[in-house]
């Protein structure tokens, strides 16, 4: 019998109503015994009236559809998320951040000028149920690639630099994320961009394209009196720009609302500006415990 | 003697089954008057004991001084019309701490208390600023729901400890200077302006006396039944402070008056969807299959969602709209809020 359908509740109203009905007749009968008989039948009337009420009330707002749920039985189980291991995480040696040649399948897609750069920070091999954000560094060929390499090893993040050439576009740059993931124990969301000035329109489409995946923006000028551009990626996503401090009585431009700007110059700026993206990515964190997902139509659930 | 604990309910049920004994032993050798005068003690003493059940249950009235008319003795601070106090906490042993602070609201006028979670590790370095998330309890209820019925200080303490989740403070703010007066976290015309109190008053307080991120990327929310549309407004309406929120068992509207109409329109969450550009926020809806109002709810809220708007969804097989099915709900969604809220910052 259903705990909130109808016919519950009309056995409860009729056990209620003969129980008070039988204290009723039994009030002044059996003598010496009517006292226990009276005590007994107050009780069972009372407690069965509040039974009613109550039954009618979970009808009513649905609190507890069913027994089970009376019981607290959810029939659900919150199972730790699998773990995927990385690719090239047998490529990984020893305790320390590292930084390996990253040749995935899609790679002459990207019409790069040099062969990417991955970097897993500190302590990744030993924490192999835990994924990482990532931070996506667009360095000018043959110019910021070490810097950002050496800022790279610094973060709690994964790292990839990537020189783009003129022919790199940002609908072929696109598939490089879920590369990562497949090669990396990445994060799918959450992830920052630093890009040189040079590389900006290009991390700006590149974040449109994708707009679930990045959540920070960093531009490193070369100039103290560099006009970050105001063409931003849109949404909410972070932005910043780092450029040198400017020399004494010179003022630099201001930045357009809701960007931050911090200061440094060479190799400095790109730990200053990986720092930062690092912090506003997620944290690495080990595998969460989920709940069974579920098919909704229209809507697009990104993950359990 | 607690006025939320179950010592108080055995009171109650002595009391119910000694005015059965009276009503039984002096019902022949007193006149009628006595009689319905007994007779009516125990109806009394029926509806007071269900009362305080349903009061341990929801956590409505806390503590004696939160009843209307009541005061703490010894308070000197201004205080709100009924929500007068809130009762310290017991130290559990996961190296969290609980404390309870008094919110004095300057943009919305509500001075409120409320219990602040502070994670494992917060005092180690004081540099250090931690991701917040709010916590919006349901209507009845109060913070205190969040600690003796869903017992939210050892989820946190366990994932924190897991790595799932990282050391985050957790505010767990009044939303309703009137126990019974249900506001949905929204500014309810010619009354309490819950959601500024919320939005404004709350995460200033936060700022001026936490080390916390000030960024929206270190803010979420969290709530169960109506504090889980609380979260999905709050979120929806002020995504330039919020990058995230977890509704357990919420609604998409807020099922009272606000007195403007929003409750029709930018108050109701599917209309928003249908009708507003969707903000880049995401949103973690869970239901139990069973539980009819809330699983249509978040199915409609789910199905209009569009990107940039993320939305994760996910269902218990069963558990009603119930204690049990939000503790099991708990940890998936502190896990999925870090997971989908900025780090520590240092």
């Amino acid at each position: 019998m259903s705990l909130t359908g109808v016919p519950l509740i009309v056995v409860a109203v009729l056990v209620t109503t003969l129980t008070i009905a039988a204290t009723w007749w039994l009030w002044s009968r059996y003598g010496r015994w009517r006292l226990v008989s009276r005590v007994v039948g107050v009780l069972l009337a009372e407690t069965l009236t509040v039974f009613t009420v109550g039954l009618v009330v979970n009808r009513v707002e649905q609190f507890y559809p069913s027994w089970q749920a009376l019981a607290g039985n959810t029939g659900t189980t919150v199972v730790a998320a699998a773990g995927h291991a990385g690719r090239i995480d047998g490529m990984v040696h020893g305790h320390g951040a590292a930084a390996l040649p990253w040749r995935p399948a899609s790679l002459s897609a990207w019409r790069l000028v040099a062969t990417p750069v991955v970097v897993v920070p500190s302590g990744y091999l030993a924490r192999r149920s835990v994924t990482f954000p990532a931070v996506l560094s667009l360095v000018d060929a043959g110019r910021d690639g070490a810097a950002a390499v050496r800022a790279a090893k610094r973060v709690a993040t994964v790292s990839v630099v990537v020189a783009p050439s003129a022919g790199t576009t940002a609908a072929a740059l696109a598939t490089l994320p879920a590369s990562l993931d497949e090669d990396v124990r990445t994060m799918t969301h959450g992830w920052a961009i630093v890009a040189t000035a040079r590389q900006a329109a290009l991390a700006v489409r590149l974040i449109r394209s994708t707009p679930s995946r990045f959540g920070a923006l960093v531009l490193v000028e070369d100039s103290a009196t560099a006009r970050p551009p105001h063409d931003r990626p849109g949404g909410e996503v972070a932005v910043a720009v780092v450029r040198p401090a400017p020399r004494h009585g010179i003022k630099a431009p201001g930045v357009p609302p809701g960007t931050a700007a911090l200061t440094g110059s060479g190799s400095r700026a790109w730990t200053t500006a990986v720092e930062w993206a690092a912090g506003e990515c997620p944290p690495p964190l080990a595998a969460p415990v989920q709940l069974p997902p579920t098919y909704v139509a229209a809507g697009k659930p990104r993950r359990p | 003697m607690t006025l939320d604990g179950t010592g108080i309910v055995v009171l109650g049920a002595v009391a119910v089954a000694g005015t059965a004994v009276l009503l039984a032993v002096l019902w022949d050798r007193v006149g009628p008057l006595s009689r319905a005068g007994i007779a009516a003690g125990s109806v009394l003493s029926v509806a007071m004991t269900a009362g305080l059940q349903l009061n341990r249950m929801t956590e409505a009235y806390p503590s004696w001084d939160t009843l209307p008319g009541v005061h703490a003795a010894g308070a000197s601070e201004p205080r709100s019309p009924t929500v007068a106090a809130i009762t310290p906490l017991p130290a559990k042993s996961g190296g969290s701490t609980v404390l309870s602070v008094r919110v004095a609201g300057k943009a919305s006028g509500l001075t409120l208390p409320m219990y602040v979670y502070l994670p494992p590790g917060y005092d180690r370095d004081p540099r250090e600023r931690f991701p917040v998330l709010e916590a919006a309890h349901g209507y009845p209820g109060s913070p205190r729901t969040w600690f003796r019925r869903l017992d939210a200080q050892s989820y946190l303490d366990r994932e924190i400890a897991a790595g799932r989740m990282a050391p985050t403070v957790v505010l767990f703010p009044y939303q309703t200077p009137k126990q019974l007066l249900d506001t949905e976290c929204t500014n309810l015309a010619n009354g309490p302006q819950a959601e500024t109190f919320l939005t404004e008053d709350v995460p200033a307080y936060a700022r001026a006396y936490l080390r916390v991120r000030t960024d929206r990327a270190g803010w979420g929310l969290i709530g169960y039944s109506a504090g889980g549309y609380c979260a999905t407004n709050l979120l929806l309406r002020h995504p330039g402070q919020y990058a995230a929120a977890a509704s357990l068992s919420g609604f998409d509207q807020p099922g009272i008056k606000v007195g403007d109409g929003t409750e029709n329109t930018a108050n109701n969450d599917s209309w928003r969807l249908t009708h507003l550009p969707q903000p880049a926020v995401a949103l973690y809806l869970a239901w139990a299959a069973d539980d009819t109002p809330t699983r249509r709810a978040s199915l409609r809220l789910a199905r209009l969602a569009r990107a940039p708007l993320a939305v994760t969804t996910a269902v218990l097989a069963h558990g009603g709209h119930s204690d049990a099915a939000w503790q099991e709900m708990e940890a998936p969604a502190f896990d999925w809020l870090s997971d989908n809220l900025a780090r520590p910052a240092g």
